[in-house]
């Protein structure tokens, strides 16, 4: 095995005599071991590619054959440098499933020089560095784990044969989609699934919902992914949107969801108005369990947790933890499994509705208009989610 | 709170912290020692510093990147060792101007450094580790107001404000190796190294985008003025007390005296709080934003969500960076004021190389696009990079030769 570091500045000779260095190596993309296909050489101040078949290696040097005509093959903007596209870039182990910086490029010698993975690990600093004799360990991740960008657009450029980007958990793509840079973010966002990346932006701080709908082109997947975020979380950036932005939004989404994005907007995401949910389960108190059972199968958001019952005005009786219907009998009248007749209004804090879970051991709880008309629902994720957001903040950069 | 704290922005603490224990003591020595001749360095110094945070902050905005990372992805890992160890070098002259202020300022009050720095280096370590300083930053940065103090000061002193607006703008030049040091601190204690990593650090960190660029621009732009606004009263204060009597300033109880117009005998009181808080807020933020940038940079863990045993080297260079800081601070033959002028100086000079990375990264339209450099900001940096050379290379001659 060799590094691309110990390659690079390498002297070639023709003839006996200097003809330039080695600059950079470029690789066949989507292969599981992408053999060279170029090697780029600085001779006399200018760049010139050749074929990895035109080097060779004796004593030591390396030698450039003189037996072809013409050595010399056209520079590509769009080949894959490993030195000028990888090198010290971020790129995604998929294995860890995180972000990590190239280090150094580990190559496999074996006839042809092909890559083998990438270094991570502080040896390959070292080494770099000068001082690659220090028994440090190198972290080599194969290059089959590992997917990049492209410097200039961001886009996703190497793809992994052995993973992929859609079968991670949406928190690990929220983690990276936080630490990585702006292009590459919306490259990210691209690659994926329009319903993974809904999941993983609903995952992500504010401050990266806000960004990724800033700069995620309209035009493409935005209309795809828009319209699979959760409508609360939607609500919440909305009106930190700028107005153009803010119009590319609702034209984006349906009619009927742009309005109760529209509608929620107006509350502070500390709030219970900014932290509920607009859909859920209403049921009269009048119906019965297997009317219930119903209505929890036809509702398009999952299986619901909680019931929110009202009386023949509308108006807010209590909540029914789906749970406990599976023990009833199917006629039993739903006023009777009232577990929960506490609701608060729109404006009601944070730290109150923490306490109110704690104390009740809740799963749900329900916001009430002035006149107890139930507006939504929070459930227990939101408040964990909130938490969890809460204690980032304390982050100084 | 008050509204204007929502408006806060990345540039406002950049250019707060410009303010500090470094700041106000080149300022004033600057005004007491040489009187109204080195306004002009601070009249453009202005516009140079408008521009790198806007260069900063524009760069963090589009490419969502810190300068560090910047300049690891297009020169490599020994270009970023390299500046890694300029950033250390030039922080390392900031944090001691940081404990150094503190010291000065409870010198007023009698209490001793030996006293006063070690304390001061707990008490940061546990606000920053312990998760405080979020909330004692509004704090900070509200009670930095003092400094308008020198606004009325300046006034009541009756200064020669024909001689002092002249002075703005027309340059002015004194071979002696004392004007020189005082003119180069004034560059380096107002464009640093720390400022451009911080702000550009601080956009990423906020996700901006460049939808935000010119709310973003507005925010450095006042956050640059200010400063320096500031910074003009506190030299014109100076100037007219200090340097009409001929009191060259040793110590803060010095500097003190240039509020005396104003509050009279609660002048020391009132510079020695001013000074206080200034240093606290920058021996605060300066080392661990120093431990984000070097730790980002060589990709170790790196963040307060991390435990100690998790992220070793953040706490540890964190660490560091006080108790080393502390330790050459109390070193017993080094005066607190020439501390605070001499690390100014040696920002200054360390931000050339620097700057030479911005204007690189700046102009590659691969990274930036259009948002790359126009030609007038290209002018204006060169121009710059090209004085702050210059001046270093006089205040080296002035040095050796004398």
């Amino acid at each position: 095995m060799v590094f691309l570091s110990q390659l690079l500045g390498k002297k070639i000779y023709l003839e006996g005599r200097n003809f330039g260095t080695i600059e950079d190596l470029a690789v066949f993309q989507n292969r599981p071991h992408p053999p060279v296909s170029k090697i780029e050489i600085k001779t006399k101040g200018k760049k010139v590619t050749i074929s990895p078949h035109s080097l060779s290696f004796e004593n030591n040097k390396f030698i450039l054959k003189n037996n072809h005509k013409d050595p010399f093959l056209p520079y590509d903007h769009s080949d894959f440098y490993l030195s000028e596209d990888l090198l010290d870039k971020q790129v995604i182990d998929t294995t860890g499933k995180r972000l990590v910086r190239v280090n150094d490029v580990a190559l496999e010698v074996n006839g042809e020089l092909k890559v083998a993975g990438i270094d991570i690990g502080f040896a390959g600093i070292l080494r770099r560095l000068g001082f690659g004799n220090l028994s440090e360990k190198s972290k080599i991740v194969p290059w089959d784990e590992v997917e990049a960008f492209d410097y200039q657009t961001g886009a996703i450029k190497i793809k992994s044969v052995a993973s992929n980007l859609n079968a991670f958990h949406p928190s690990e793509l929220a983690e990276i989609l936080e630490d990585v840079g702006a292009k590459e973010r919306i490259g990210l966002v691209q690659a994926l699934d329009s319903k993974n990346a809904a999941r993983a932006i609903e995952e992500t701080d504010e401050e990266t919902q806000l960004s990724i709908l800033e700069t995620l082109p309209v035009k493409g997947s935005f209309k795809d992914i828009l319209n699979k975020i959760k409508i609360s979380e939607l609500a919440d950036i909305f009106s930190h949107l700028n107005t153009t932005k803010r119009k590319d939004v609702q034209n984006a989404l349906t009619e009927e969801k742009a309005a109760e994005v529209k509608s929620l907007s107006i509350f502070s995401s500390q709030t219970a108005g900014g932290l509920m949910h607009p859909n859920f389960v209403e049921m009269e108190e009048t119906q019965t369990v297997s009317d219930a059972m119903k209505a929890i199968s036809d509702f398009e958001e999952g299986i619901p947790e909680i019931i929110v019952l009202v009386d023949k005005n509308k108006k807010f009786r209590g909540m029914i933890k789906a749970k406990n219907f599976l023990a009833e009998a199917p006629d039993t009248i739903l006023s009777s499994l009232v577990n929960m007749k506490i609701s608060v209004s729109t404006n009601i804090g944070f730290q109150d509705i923490l306490e109110l879970f704690s104390r009740y051991n809740l799963r749900g709880l329900t916001v009430v208009s002035s006149n107890k008309i139930p507006l939504g629902v929070i459930l227990i994720d939101d408040v964990l989610a909130e938490i969890a957001k809460q204690k980032e903040e304390n982050e100084i950069l | 709170m008050l509204p204007v704290l929502a408006i806060l922005g990345p540039g406002i603490i950049s250019g707060s912290v410009d303010n500090d224990a470094g700041g106000i003591a080149t300022y004033s020595v600057a005004g007491a020692n040489f009187g109204y001749s080195l306004l002009w360095v601070l009249f453009i110094t202005t516009f140079a510093l408008i521009l790198t945070q806007e260069i900063g902050a524009r760069m963090g905005l589009v490419t969502g990147k810190g300068l560090a990372a910047l300049i690891r992805e297009k020169f490599g890992i020994k270009w970023t060792t390299f500046v890694m160890f300029i950033l250390f070098v030039a922080n390392i002259g900031t944090i001691a101007a940081e404990f150094a202020g503190i010291a000065a300022a409870l010198e007023i009050f009698n209490i001793s450094r030996f006293f006063s720095i070690p304390i001061a280096a707990i008490f940061v370590f546990f606000l920053i580790t312990k998760g405080g300083f979020k909330n004692l930053e509004k704090f900070f940065l509200i009670l930095s107001i003092l400094y308008l103090v020198y606004i009325p000061s300046a006034f009541l002193a009756k200064p020669d404000w024909l001689l002092g607006i002249k002075s703005l703008v027309i340059p002015h030049l004194d071979f002696s190796k004392s004007y020189f040091l005082a003119l180069i601190a004034t560059i380096g204690t107002t464009i640093t190294p720390w400022g451009q990593f911080f702000i550009q650090d601080y956009v990423v960190d906020k996700k901006l985008t460049h939808a935000d660029l010119n709310v973003e621009r507005a925010d450095v732009f006042t956050g640059s003025f200010l400063t320096n606004f500031i910074s003009f009263f506190i030299i014109i204060a100076c100037a007219a007390t200090l340097f009409v009597t001929h009191h060259p300033i040793t110590n803060a109880g010095d500097a003190a005296l240039a509020l005396k117009p104003l509050v009279g005998n609660f002048a020391s009181l009132l510079f020695a709080i001013g000074l206080l808080n200034a240093s606290i807020f920058g021996a605060s933020l300066v080392p661990i934003s120093t431990s984000y940038v070097a730790t980002e940079a060589f990709g170790f863990e790196s963040g307060l969500d991390f435990s100690f045993k998790e992220a070793p080297i953040f706490y540890g260079i964190f660490a560091f960076l006080l108790i080393f800081c502390a330790i050459l601070v109390l070193l017993p033959f080094v005066p607190l004021i020439q501390i605070l002028v001499i690390s100014q100086a040696i920002n200054a000079i360390l931000l050339i190389p620097i700057l030479v990375f911005i204007y690189l990264l700046s102009n590659d339209e691969r990274l930036l696009g259009k948002y790359k450099n126009n030609r007038a900001v290209n002018i204006i940096l060169i121009i710059s990079l090209t004085l702050i050379a210059l001046t270093s290379l006089v205040y080296f001659g002035t040095l050796f030769l004398g």
